[in-house]
């Protein structure tokens, strides 16, 4: 997708062009991108009159960001410490060999993105996977491929 | 003029004003205090951690950095306790762990008995200690902003903003000369200035008397702003006026 300056700017008038909502533009812009373009992110400071570095500090800092285009479709393995002892390796895997993907990349193609993350808060539903922002708790193998083939139906493969 | 409290460190009594940075009334006492991280003309940042000094203010003894540690009652200080020596000599250890080659640290880990880094501590050859002198700085002081802190944890590190040449950069070296191991580096040569760790080439101006470049335009530019000067003040360079 193309930066649009004329979409950061209705982002920013949001916010009334406010530079505290730094965080809140960045989360719009991922929401909008599944990334953060670069172009997206020098307008973004010319406009709050915010330095750069500053940005760039903050986008690199959370994990939610990201400076490479995501997929159209992402599944988050959480790693965290509850979901890791019920299975999160397993899953990991067979998420990895279902997709064709290494942890933590995207495909060449666009289509998905594979990716851990550390803790999402939702211990008791551990092994948690979110598949498009969706939480799916209770993970097993049969479920995740499940979760895989309705990922890939989608994308017409 | 504002009240002065008493402070004694290492059994030197001295009066300070209210909110003097701790650090500063134990070198004014005569105490050395060593630090990586502190700069008295930028913000305390209190993260290198070395210049911790065992303070009481009454009730218990407490470990602060002395850096960030704004006087603001009375107060009793050690500076160079067996505790504190510890607590350093680990500090130490673990920057060494990371930047084994560092002449900075070798001074001090000398000073503090430290022989090297834990043998159980992976050894990474990096050159920078994460003190962030050279952000602050680059920020406060020169008001560029043009490097930041990248990531996080183990990943982070101080980068110009993906990784590439920042024009919001005046290549003016105040990073260089505020970095405690030295690793950041510019020259000048061809008429331009590079700062190689920031991808920064940027053009300088010449000498209107000698011919020689001397200063970087970007640099000349911000300071005539700055101080409401005329830009044609730095037409000839420091050694022709």
């Amino acid at each position: 997708m193309p930066f649009d300056p004329q979409k950061v700017d209705a982002m920013l008038a949001r916010y009334g062009g406010d530079k505290s909502a730094l965080i809140q533009l960045l989360q719009d812009m991922q929401a909008e991108y599944r990334y953060l373009p670069r172009e997206a992110l020098e307008y973004l400071g010319e406009k709050l009159n915010v330095p750069l570095a500053t940005i760039y500090h903050v986008a690199t800092f959370y994990k939610a960001f990201s400076l490479q285009a995501k997929g159209r479709h992402c599944l988050s393995v959480c790693m965290g410490t509850a979901c890791h002892v019920r299975g999160a390796p397993m899953i990991l895997d067979t998420a990895a060999r279902e997709l064709d993907l290494a942890p933590d990349t995207t495909a060449k193609d666009g289509s998905f993105t594979l990716e851990t993350v550390n803790c999402l808060g939702s211990c008791a539903l551990g092994p948690l996977v979110v598949v498009d922002g969706e939480y799916h708790g209770h993970m097993n193998n049969a479920k995740i491929r499940k979760d895989v083939a309705a990922m890939k139906k989608q994308e017409g493969k | 003029m504002a009240e002065l409290i008493k402070v004694t460190i290492d059994g030197k009594e001295i009066r300070v004003p209210y909110d003097t940075p701790l650090i500063e009334a134990c070198r004014q006492a005569g105490a050395r205090v060593p630090t990586l991280c502190y700069n008295e003309n930028i913000r305390a940042y209190g993260v290198c951690r070395i210049c911790m000094v065992e303070a009481n203010e009454g009730r218990r003894t407490r470990l602060v950095a002395s850096c960030a540690y704004p006087v603001r009652r009375e107060i009793t200080v050690q500076t160079n306790t067996d505790r504190l020596r510890r607590n350093r000599a680990m500090l130490i250890n673990l920057q060494l762990a990371r930047c084994p080659d560092e002449k900075v640290l070798h001074e001090l880990a000398a000073e503090f008995g430290v022989k090297e880094a834990h043998p159980r501590l992976t050894r990474d050859h990096e050159d920078c200690i994460l003190c962030g002198l050279c952000v602050r700085t680059c920020a406060e002081v020169v008001g560029a902003s043009a490097i930041a802190f990248e990531g996080r944890g183990s990943q982070r590190r101080v980068v110009s903003p993906f990784d590439d040449e920042n024009p919001a950069c005046i290549a003016c070296g105040a990073c260089a000369f505020v970095c405690p191991t030295q690793c950041i580096k510019f020259f000048d040569e061809n008429g331009k200035r590079h700062v190689e760790r920031w991808h920064r080439v940027a053009d300088m101006l010449v000498c209107e008397k000698c011919g020689n470049y001397w200063l970087p335009d970007a640099v000349a530019q911000t300071y005539a702003r700055k101080m409401g000067l005329d830009p044609a003040s730095f037409a000839v360079c420091t050694n022709c006026r």
